[in-house]
């Protein structure tokens, strides 16, 4: 219940309780006079009756007037003027306590008013200090952040978590193009505090950075690792970079973009073109045979002359059929080629005899096993997923290890002048060809289904068989591992030319360097260390339940601390149904603005992916709460994340004022109200005086989002139902 | 290739066992006519795993390998034959799709000994199996 509604109710039971009190005290003294003596008493008081009753009127009326001029004059205005002094003092020095508000403390209010004033003046000083030692540091960094903003590579900083500190407009224009015709739900949202694996999937990103550690721990100086992927449709050329903190361990990664043109799409459009040809060249050996052979043998029997016409006809009409379907499909393909194996199918020059002995000594002291290197003392390239490719190795190894309970075993690294082999040899039990053959149909890693031993290997267009070769020693096997030496290629990747030169500036957060990714699970993280999404819509009414609609949804993310402007959602909502005048006075959005857009169950799965692992934060949330509910069925988005209600929290910190609204509770923070009723406006209103929000919160030692949503609980206006 | 002539025309003195390893029938049909017409005796088999059971069951005088087979590679049924001793001496030729140096020196590593890109020339085809049978 609302505090003052509370303290007048209080009042009124005050007031009853002592009349209630008065008339008890009188009826217990009359009860324990005796009848003869009330009598004599009447007689006596009679002549003052008036007085007798009026004194305990007036006494009764003195007690309510009194109290409610303590309560109105003195009592409400003293919590209110605390809360706002208290408003004012914790860093909103602009703000002034309305003098008017009790003339009982207007004496106090002009005091506080003062003191403010001065605060004020001395903190804009600090401010404006602290602005002149910035500003040749913001000069450099501006600078340099536009510089690294009209690079036409894609440039992300993450710290070593993998949460993304900075990120250029370059990098939102590769994602778009990559985008394009790829359903909403599933684009990537890149952003301040997200993670990396938005982009680059963990175990990618995981493998490079271990990678990286290896090459430092090997005093190796090149910090970079270098691979090539899909981005939705486009070739992407990945660069890592590994920067060290003071303390010479990895601070963070700078992640780099480049679009790969044609001529550099080399590796996959062969690996594309290979299987038309195989199809092609498989016909046409089919046709050519049968042709052949019967011109060559005109006294075959007509039954299999018929059988091999036949097949020329078959294979002539499949041929044709393949063509036409490829002539407008290969670049169809080669996206749904890049769907099906994600981000993981991603080659890179690897030096064989460093990466396998790196990868033997790291990963063969977790396997627990014991492994005898022989490696070819001159190493060689060989163009492969290294990620994929380890994977598969050790797979092969943990399943040796786990069926024939192997300790030890050598692995051999020898080259020709076009293959390169890796042995894996061991002594003692025979692997049978049935359970080899097993393994090859398993995925290589638990998380990554769609990659069995098989189909890494075909990608790499490489080999593996099982050897017992008899003139060895009967007892040893050896999985013999052959994959193509790569082909001087080109390494002058030059980026596509479609990439336009971003005009707003780079966006970065180096507040973020030390933080982890927070897990929304987690009640007991801090308010200021959380992802928010602050959003608001606006609607063709009140009642969602009435068959009301969204019309318009608009959000903006803050991220450690700051409401970032340039990461916003917004978008207007066909609603399928007429929009009230009264609505659209407050809105202005005009039903013929809205004919041509999409409808909820397209906007929703968007929403959600912007809105995905952060609090939610609306104003009187529990409205907009009502509406994406009644939405989920026909939507199938279901918002789980947790939220948290503006509306709610100002009246925990300010319980005596009152008005919540969102233009009240922005004129006490000092706020801009610039436009209002649009739904990114709003979003943003709310975003900013959530950030005002929090250190009162903190103040009254709520601190967690989970005391923030205990402490809203309590709450008044959280018993209201929509 | 000279005095081991092709000779469509001319009667193949033996009858030699080719075992044609070949995953897709609309070729494996014609290249058993063209074999019989050559005057070899010819068994087939679909995948690998068969493949290995045929030259169990008939060790043959020469292999026609594909290189893909629906089960497994045809490079590893080479390796598989080459360490047993008794198929040391059987002749095998792989019957690619791709034609690149890669695809010979795999072929030459894993010890067959020709690799024929499809499409193919009949006689080409049958230059070699005739050369390769004449060695002994």
């Amino acid at each position: 219940m609302n505090t003052k509604i509370r303290l007048k109710h209080l009042w009124i039971l005050a007031n009853v309780v002592f009349l209630a009190l008065g008339l008890s005290l009188f009826a217990f003294v009359w009860g324990t006079i005796s009848l003869e003596d009330q009598q004599g008493l009447i007689t006596i008081l009679y002549p003052y009756r008036v007085e007798l009753i009026s004194a305990p009127i007036i006494l009764l009326g003195f007690f309510f007037f009194g109290s409610k001029w303590l309560l109105n004059s003195f009592w409400i205005p003293l919590k209110q003027v605390t809360e706002e002094a208290e408003l004012m003092l914790s860093g909103n020095f602009s703000y002034r306590i309305d003098p008017n508000k009790s003339p009982v403390f207007q004496p106090l209010i002009t005091l506080l008013n003062r003191e403010a004033e001065n605060l004020e003046i001395l903190s804009n000083q600090v401010e404006q200090q602290i602005i002149n030692a910035k500003t040749e540091v913001e000069k450099e960094r501006n600078i340099l952040a536009r510089l690294i903003d009209e690079l036409r590579e894609g440039v992300i900083v993450c710290n070593k978590n993998g949460l993304i500190l900075l990120y250029n407009t370059t990098v939102n224009t590769i994602l778009n193009d990559s985008q394009k015709g790829t359903p909403n739900d599933q684009k990537t949202c890149i952003g301040l505090g997200r993670s990396i694996s938005t982009i680059i999937s963990h175990a990618l990103f995981e493998h490079h950075i271990e990678e990286l550690l290896n090459r430092q721990k090997a005093g190796n100086s090149s910090l970079i690792q270098h691979f090539v992927m899909w981005i939705g449709s486009q070739l992407i050329r990945v660069e890592i970079l590994g920067f060290l903190s003071e303390t010479e361990v990895f601070g963070g990664f700078i992640v780099v973009f480049k679009r790969l043109s044609r001529k550099a799409d080399i590796p996959y459009f062969e690996q594309f073109e290979k299987q038309q040809t195989i199809k092609i060249r498989t016909s046409l050996a089919s046709v050519r045979t049968s042709i052949e052979t019967i011109l060559s043998y005109p006294s075959l029997e007509e039954s299999k002359k018929a059988q091999l016409l036949s097949i020329i006809n078959d294979q002539s009409v499949q041929l044709t059929e393949f063509i036409n379907q490829n002539r407008s499909r290969t670049f169809q393909d080669l996206r749904q080629l890049s769907q099906q194996s994600q981000t993981m199918w991603s080659l890179q020059e690897t030096h064989v005899r460093a990466w396998l002995s790196s990868m033997i000594q790291n990963e063969g002291s977790l396997l627990e096993i014991s492994v005898d290197l022989e490696l070819d003392e001159e190493d060689c390239s060989v163009l492969m997923s290294q990620y994929l490719i380890s994977q598969s190795l050790l797979f092969l190894i943990n399943q040796l290890k786990r069926e024939f309970s192997l300790d030890r075993f050598l692995c051999r690294f020898q080259q020709s002048e076009q293959l390169v082999t890796i042995d894996l040899i061991w002594s003692g039990p025979v692997l049978s060809e049935e359970l080899f053959a097993q393994w090859l149909i398993q995925p290589v890693h638990q998380e990554m289904t769609i990659f069995t031993v098989s189909e890494v290997l075909h990608r790499h267009n490489a080999e593996l068989w099982l050897d017992a070769d008899e003139q060895w020693d009967e007892k040893k096997q050896t999985l013999r591992f052959l994959i193509h030496k790569v082909d001087d290629r080109d390494p002058d990747y030059s980026p596509g030319d479609t990439i336009a030169l971003g005009n707003p500036p780079i966006i970065y957060d180096f507040g973020l360097m030390n933080q982890g990714v927070k897990g929304l699970e987690h009640g007991d993280v801090k308010l200021t260390e959380l992802s928010y999404t602050v959003f608001d819509m606006e609607t063709t009414g009140l009642d969602p339940g009435g068959g009301d609609e969204i019309i318009s949804i608009g959000a903006i993310r803050i991220v450690n601390g700051r409401v970032l402007e340039k990461e916003t959602f917004e978008q207007l909502v066909n609603p399928h149904r007429s929009i009230p005048v009264s609505s659209i006075v407050i809105h202005g959005i005009q039903p013929e603005n809205l004919k041509d857009k999409p409808s909820i169950h397209k906007i929703l799965p968007q929403f959600f992916k912007f809105a995905e692992g952060t609090i939610l934060v609306a104003h009187n949330a529990a409205f907009d709460m009502r509406f994406l509910q009644l939405k989920e069925d026909i939507t199938q988005v279901y918002f789980k994340n947790p939220v948290l209600d503006t509306l709610l929290l100002s009246e925990v910190v300010h319980p005596y004022q009152d008005l919540h609204c969102l233009e009240e509770i922005a004129k006490r923070f000092h706020l801009k109200v610039e436009k209002r009723h649009s739904a990114l406006a709003d979003a943003f209103l709310t975003a900013n005086i959530f950030l005002k929000l929090i250190p009162l919160l903190n103040r009254q030692g709520i601190h967690t989002l989970k005391e923030a949503q205990f402490a809203e609980k309590e709450t008044y206006f959280s018993k209201l139902k929509y | 290739m000279g005095q081991t002539k092709t000779s469509l025309e001319q009667e193949t003195p033996s009858k030699k066992l080719i075992l044609v390893v070949e995953g897709d029938p609309s070729l494996r049909i014609p290249l058993g006519y063209l074999l019989q017409e050559n005057g070899y005796e010819v068994v087939f088999a679909g995948t690998g795993a068969s493949a290995l059971q045929k030259v169990k069951d008939h060790p043959p005088h020469l292999i026609l390998l594909e290189t893909i087979l629906p089960d497994r590679s045809g490079f590893e049924i080479c390796r598989t034959l080459r360490s047993k001793r008794e198929y040391r001496e059987t002749k095998i030729v792989f019957l690619s799709v791709n034609d690149g140096k890669e695809e010979f020196e795999k072929g030459t590593f894993v010890g067959a000994d020709a690799c024929i890109v499809k499409p193919f020339a009949m006689t080409h085809l049958i230059d070699t199996i005739q050369n390769l049978l004449a060695i002994k």
